[in-house]
């Protein structure tokens, strides 16, 4: 039996592809949460090596520079913007509000006033650009990688190094789903389970194989696998919402609310009557 | 233990209820056929709601549902399928005259509110 062995020191199948290698980038320059080893280090940045006949629809350096570099300097042109004009604000507001002189004695409270003020409007301008800009080019990113596999010829060493996600997507078969699903079903109550979930998973399941076999691509059959993950999990939020239904708003808690209605009627009567009182 | 179905009310069917047993007729059909009909006919339900009438109405005794299985390349495949019962298509009928006859009554002028002086 043979040891686990560290990523970084593993053969070609668990290198790390560009997918992973440009999320972990943008995880790195984007989001607080640090996504490295013990010793400092995070493989899925550092062993990344572009496999030979690797080809990128933009330049790679393009879609490093438009989803890494970028917003983190636009980032930090706008936090100094803020800090600035935050600083500029409360200055212009104090020389206006009293004399020069008593400006420069109170110089300790006006830096105080101004890093009390400015210092949030910085952060939160910086804060905001760079959350709407990690959101905004995250599926950006993901198409950008996805090209890439897309663009290498199938079947290559070159092609298996940087198209893992697709493949993984791709080899999805009804049965494999058809485990997870039915366990995760098994959260929703049976009447639920049995009369509305099973029966629709089936349909779902003789859809996805039936168009399995008339796509036989693997963009295609990954596309189908992702549309099928995503009506599944639809449809199990479909069932969520019909037992909250059931339970909360259905006929047999219905004679509970009209109880507990009629229970307030007799209690609010002295506060309405109160009211009244007042108003007159 | 299976429940015993529940009997079938003397009033008439909710419209859904009557509308899917008007679409089922004496046929078999499976709960995708019977969706899209319904569909057709303007009466649009999510597939988990539409499910759940028909669970609804297997409870009442109006349709009977099974599945139906069949193999395709070494996979087991399962369509649930419902057939309207005895109890439904009378339910069908005691609906269907609960409308029928005030309205061929008003056709023919016949129509009355019940508060006029009888002779």
């Amino acid at each position: 039996m043979s040891a686990a062995l560290h990523p970084k020191q593993h053969p070609s199948p668990l290198r790390p592809s560009c997918v992973s290698w440009l999320l972990a980038e943008w995880a790195d320059a984007h989001l607080i949460v640090p996504f490295e080893d013990d010793d400092g280090t995070n493989p899925a940045i550092e062993s990344y090596q572009a496999a030979p006949g690797e080809r990128w629809l933009v330049p790679k350096r393009v879609v490093y520079a438009l989803t890494v570099t970028a917003p983190q300097v636009i980032g930090f042109a706008l936090l100094w913007l803020g800090f600035l004009g935050g600083f500029g604000y409360w200055a212009y507001q104090m020389v206006q509000a009293m004399h020069w002189l008593i400006v420069v004695l109170l110089l300790p409270v006006w830096l105080y006033l101004c890093l009390l003020f400015a210092a949030p409007v910085g952060f939160a301008a910086y804060f905001t650009w760079r959350l709407a800009w990690a959101v905004a080019t995250l599926p950006a990113m993901l198409l950008a990688a996805a090209a890439v596999d897309l663009s290498v010829s199938g079947g290559s060493l070159a092609a298996r190094h940087t198209s893992r996600g697709i493949d993984a997507l791709a080899s999805i078969t009804p049965r494999k789903v058809e485990r997870v699903a039915k366990l995760l079903a098994f959260l929703l109550p049976p009447s639920i389970r049995a009369d509305s979930f099973l029966p629709i998973f089936e349909e779902l399941r003789e859809d996805f194989a039936q168009y399995r076999k008339r796509y036989m691509t693997r963009g295609a059959r990954a596309w189908l696998a992702g549309c099928f993950l995503a009506r599944v999990v639809v449809l199990y939020l479909d069932c969520l919402r019909l037992w909250g239904l059931e339970k909360w708003v259905g006929p047999p808690t219905a004679k509970l609310w009209t109880r507990l209605l009629r229970g307030l009627v007799p209690l609010l009567i002295p506060y309405l009557l109160a009211a009244l009182a007042m108003l007159r | 233990m299976p429940q015993a179905p529940i009997r079938p009310k003397r009033e008439p069917l909710p419209h859904l209820q009557f509308l899917i047993i008007a679409i089922m007729g004496h046929r078999k059909m499976s709960g995708r056929d019977i969706r899209e009909a319904m569909k057709a006919q303007g009466a649009h339900k999510t597939k988990a709601a539409a499910y759940q009438l028909f669970a609804r109405m297997v409870d009442a005794g109006l349709l009977e549902g099974d599945w139906e299985e069949w193999l395709e390349d070494g996979e087991t495949y399962r369509r649930k399928v419902f057939k309207v019962t005895g109890q439904g298509h009378l339910a069908y009928d005691r609906t269907r005259d609960f409308y029928e006859k005030p309205l061929v009554a008003f056709a023919r002028g016949t129509a009355h509110s019940g508060l006029e002086a009888r002779p």
